[in-house]
């Protein structure tokens, strides 16, 4: 502590009313030192900002459903594809003779005699 | 119903706002968006950032409206919101590694103004900006709900969720502070010096 802010505290302990107006003036300088902030206002846009925010936060709501269906359905699609895929390599299979197992037959076989059985299969 | 309407009460359009009309969001926006902003400014010293802290108060407001309680006062819990927000961001810049030098003379800094503006400014107003934004974060809230939004130490208390007493002690530690910070300044001041006041 410096010899004047010595001073300065030994003279406000001294005499109290030079420490009230001390404090005044202290109030005063932090009120003066925030004018900035106290005069200051939000952009002209600030509502519609608020709007759209709200408005993009319904839109992105509903939109995260709609993807999350297309996933669910582009999940679902390459199942049937893949199953599709065997049952072409199985009918193939059995044109050419190489069938060796009955149960390289097993899916085209069940598919023609039972039309819904491709569906059932990919439940 | 005009956006300016100020002789509906806070509870109805509360309870207008939990029905999900946005005429009385504008309402409320309106009445108190200065409010919000000015104190998310003076915590955060950036404009672009009260704006953002403003309009996430007011996304609050919006989705959690079902939860605010129409029969208590608004302003306390708007206040709080902004505080948090503030907080919130003012950490995020922080964990930005952010050099900390970097740091403070963003928290110091006078905002971003015109050059003669600047210019203006007196040395002693630099002063007291700088040693404001030197306070600790929890002394800094406490200067701003008392000084610039003029609010009770029980108001703020209410706000902060604190006992009144740790409020009180915030702000005279914080006026401890600055006084140490400026004591040169009060020592100059002419009123003072003689005794005027």
């Amino acid at each position: 502590m410096g010899i004047s802010s010595l001073m300065l505290r030994m003279r406000r302990a001294l005499f109290p009313r030079l420490r009230m107006a001390e404090d005044a003036v202290l109030d005063e300088l932090i009120r003066d030192a925030l004018l900035d902030e106290a005069l200051a206002v939000p952009s002209a846009g600030a509502w519609e900002r608020l709007l759209s925010a709200i408005e993009d936060g319904a839109a992105r709501r509903q939109g995260m459903w709609v993807l999350e269906e297309v996933s669910q359905q582009r999940r679902q699609r390459a199942r049937q594809e893949q199953h599709l895929a065997r049952i072409e390599r199985q009918v193939t299979l059995a044109r050419q003779g190489r069938a060796d197992h009955w149960w390289h037959l097993r899916d085209a076989l069940w598919g023609n005699m039972f039309p819904t059985y491709a569906a059932w299969v990919n439940w | 119903m005009s956006r300016s309407d100020t002789t509906v009460p806070d509870a109805e359009l509360i309870r207008r706002l939990q029905e999900a009309d946005l005429d009385a969001l504008g309402i409320l926006f309106e009445r108190y968006r200065q409010r919000v902003y000015r104190t998310a400014l003076a915590i955060v010293r950036d404009p672009a950032a009260a704006e953002d802290i403003l309009q996430d108060c007011f996304l609050k407001v919006y989705t959690n409206a079902q939860r605010i309680d129409a029969e208590r006062p608004l302003a306390p819990w708007l206040y709080r919101v902004t505080v948090n927000l503030s907080y919130t961001w003012l950490t995020r810049a922080r964990n930005q590694r952010m050099p900390l030098e970097q740091v403070t003379d963003h928290l110091v800094s006078p905002m971003k103004q015109a050059p003669d503006q600047l210019t203006e400014e007196t040395e002693i107003r630099q002063n007291v900006r700088r040693a404001i934004g030197e306070l600790s974060l929890d002394q800094r809230v406490v200067v701003v709900l008392y000084y610039l939004n003029n609010l009770s130490l029980q108001d703020i208390a209410e706000i902060l969720d604190l006992p009144v007493g740790t409020v009180k002690s915030r702000l005279f530690y914080a006026r401890e502070n600055l006084r140490a910070a400026l004591d040169p300044n009060l020592g100059w001041l002419p009123e003072v010096a003689h005794g005027y006041i």
